[in-house]
């Protein structure tokens, strides 16, 4: 077969221009050839020299689109000429020149992929173990549970040493007794993001960040959560942790939310899955019988965190009970246990929620609102609450509740969530 | 391509349904189709995408070999696939024994970067409009029949288009309904009609120049 021609041109010639067709691929013998190209959002020209003994238009001819540079010659040049069948047959014969080439190609499609990642504001520049959790937890959420059962093996098997290795394989424990994804668990990206704010040491509490808020200072109670942990809900601020927001929240206008009055009106559950609050590790414990006359002391954290397992088997009504109980307790050793009111409302009117039990979930959420305008779950109650009201049929009350939380510093995964509700009923 | 020979050194086989490596995955290997097809997905906040279905003949996976990267998409085997499966430490021989295979690879590797430089032309817009003309200009250019057709059929969803667009159907949905009611589309469930591409040329071009200025 013939080899490529010599080609021979003037300064100032154009070998092609772009959006031309053409199937040639050229190499740079002599001379000074640039490439000039437009950037992706077109804003702007992006010249490039060819080197000598470099390929160009290679991508187009092999792929057979357009040109997507001009190629402008500066001094007089001598370039080898490829057809395709030459250069085919060239390569074939020179896999290593290929190797460089798709070493080259593949850098290249990565870099576009990012950027693609990027402008659809994907989370794209995790670490890997993340993402390969986070995919193994989509594919747990969207309930292919072989395939979050390979993923999450093989995040295990990768990155044992990970700080999400916990969550991992609690969720593989899952899957294996056949349990749907938590959804009441924070997220894994609410936890990175708290990370990210400092909220949360990763260092120190690498397990715990498996749980989103667990006991940071329940050094004691690190050890491997036990299997049903993901059935812990909520997003608890657990005593002495001293992180409730009080000193830095502003409390700006936060009393200043419509009136709760409802009409007595059941519903199927309400199902909030963009909120997935966090698992947490409870103290050791049997599971107690509510009583309102228990001592106070650990009283109603006992009752709170026996609310919360009642939950999460989804059994309500006790769930109820527990919760009613912990509130009914009014003796306190210290402020961290007198919080577990705050908790135990925000919980008790969720639990109504979640039973489809609007009317009392809203009331309670709303009676947290005003009572506890200072509490970090203030935002989801409210969101809560807001969605209460869409269920009912209140849209205007529902998107002035949702405009609120949107309109409160700072902003978060609440204020954008209600931003998205906001913006779906406004349509 | 010469590959029998290789079959029982480099033979894998996957059950229907088994996947065969998941996004984000460490690998060094990779694997051509000798039989069946592979599911290429990717998960878009929570959402599964396919992003191509390969045949026989088809390579996947070569990404990872080439650098140390993890996986970019998840393969899964949509019947009874028969592989060739090679890594990293037999990439260089194979590549060496097999140059058309090399050749081949290299011709992918263009496609999928001009591929995913279009698609990232078109997200690059913003304005929903534009995107979406501009998604039928690409539809249509991956038409080889359609070069300088004015009046096309396009095999594509509004899903697939609100996809391409990077945007919730909910506000590519509005647009083509208005076309469709000026006439300028007629919206079938799986197949768009677009009358005049010169149209979307014209919309495209003018929001490209106003965005450079």
């Amino acid at each position: 077969m013939a080899g490529p021609t010599l080609r021979t041109y003037k300064a100032g010639s154009i070998i092609y221009f772009i959006e031309d067709k053409g199937s040639d691929v050229f190499v740079l013998q002599k001379g000074r050839i640039i490439l000039i190209s437009n950037s992706l959002d077109s804003a702007s020209e992006i010249k490039e020299d060819v080197q000598k003994g470099e390929f160009f238009g290679v991508k187009s001819a092999l792929g057979a689109y357009p040109r997507e540079e001009t190629a402008q010659v500066l001094a007089d040049s001598v370039v080898l000429v490829f057809t395709p069948v030459m250069f085919e047959a060239f390569c074939t014969k020179n896999p290593r020149l290929v190797l460089q080439m798709l070493k080259v190609f593949s850098g290249q499609l990565r870099k576009v992929h990012r950027k693609v990642r990027e402008v659809l504001g994907e989370t794209g520049q995790q670490e890997n173990s993340v993402e390969l959790l986070r995919t193994a937890e989509s594919f747990y959420k969207m309930n292919l549970k072989d395939h979050a059962n390979y993923a999450f093996k093989t995040f295990l098997k990768n990155y044992s040493t990970s700080n999400f290795a916990t969550r991992g394989q609690s969720m593989l424990d899952m899957i294996s007794r056949g349990q749907p994804y938590p959804v009441e668990m924070d997220s894994l990206e609410t936890i990175i993001e708290k990370i990210r704010l400092g909220e949360m040491d990763v260092s120190q509490n690498a397990e715990s960040t498996n749980f989103g808020d667990m006991q940071m200072n329940d050094v004691g109670s690190m050890e491997p959560p036990p299997l049903d942990d993901f059935s812990q809900p909520e997003d608890m601020h657990i005593p002495d942790m001293d992180d409730t927001g009080l000193s830095n929240d502003d409390g700006s206008g936060m009393m200043d939310i419509p009136d709760m009055d409802l009409p007595d009106m059941d519903i199927p559950d309400m199902d909030l899955p963009d909120y997935t609050p966090s698992m947490k590790k409870p103290p050791q414990m049997n599971v107690p019988q509510p009583s309102a006359s228990k001592p106070a002391l650990e009283g109603i954290t006992q009752f709170y965190y026996d609310g919360v397992n009642e939950f999460s088997k989804q059994n309500w009504d006790v769930a109820i009970k527990r919760f009613e109980a912990a509130l009914s307790i009014n003796k306190f050793e210290n402020d961290a246990e007198a919080s577990f009111l705050e908790k135990s409302l925000f919980e008790l009117g969720r639990t109504y929620m979640r039973k489809g039990d609007l009317t009392n979930g809203i009331g309670k959420l709303s009676d947290f609102v005003k009572k506890y305008p200072r509490n970090p779950n203030l935002k989801k109650a409210m969101a809560y609450i807001a969605e209460g009201y869409e269920k009912k049929g209140d849209k205007q009350r529902a998107m002035a509740l949702y405009n609120k939380v949107v309109s409160m510093p700072p902003r978060d995964k609440e204020s954008n969530y209600a931003k998205t509700q906001l913006d779906r009923l406004m349509k | 391509m010469q590959l029998d020979g290789l079959t029982g050194k480099f033979g894998k086989e996957f059950q229907s349904g088994e996947i065969i490596f998941c996004e984000f995955e460490p690998g060094d290997d990779f694997y051509l189709i000798q039989k069946g097809k592979v599911k290429i997905s990717k998960i878009v906040k929570d959402t599964e995408k396919t992003m191509d279905i390969l045949e026989s003949g088809d390579i996947f996976g070569e990404m990872a070999i080439l650098e140390e990267q993890p996986r970019s998409a998840t393969a899964t085997a949509i019947d009874n696939v028969q592989t060739l499966h090679f890594n990293r430490e037999n990439f260089v021989t194979l590549m060496s024994s097999q140059p058309q295979l090399a050749f081949k690879l290299l011709v992918i590797f263009t496609k999928r970067i001009y591929d995913a430089r279009r698609r990232l032309k078109i997200l690059l817009l913003d304005d929903v409009q534009a995107k979406v003309c501009d998604t039928f200009l690409m539809l249509s250019e991956k038409e080889p029949n359609y070069k300088d057709l004015k009046e096309v059929v396009l095999r594509i969803t509004s899903d697939g288009i609100a996809h391409w667009c990077g945007e919730p159907v909910e506000r590519i949905q509005p647009v083509l309904s208005h076309w469709a009611k000026l006439g300028k589309i007629e919206l079938f469930a799986d197949r768009v009609h677009v009358n005049n591409l010169n149209d979307c040329r014209r919309t495209v071009a003018m929001k490209r120049k106003e965005m450079i200025s």
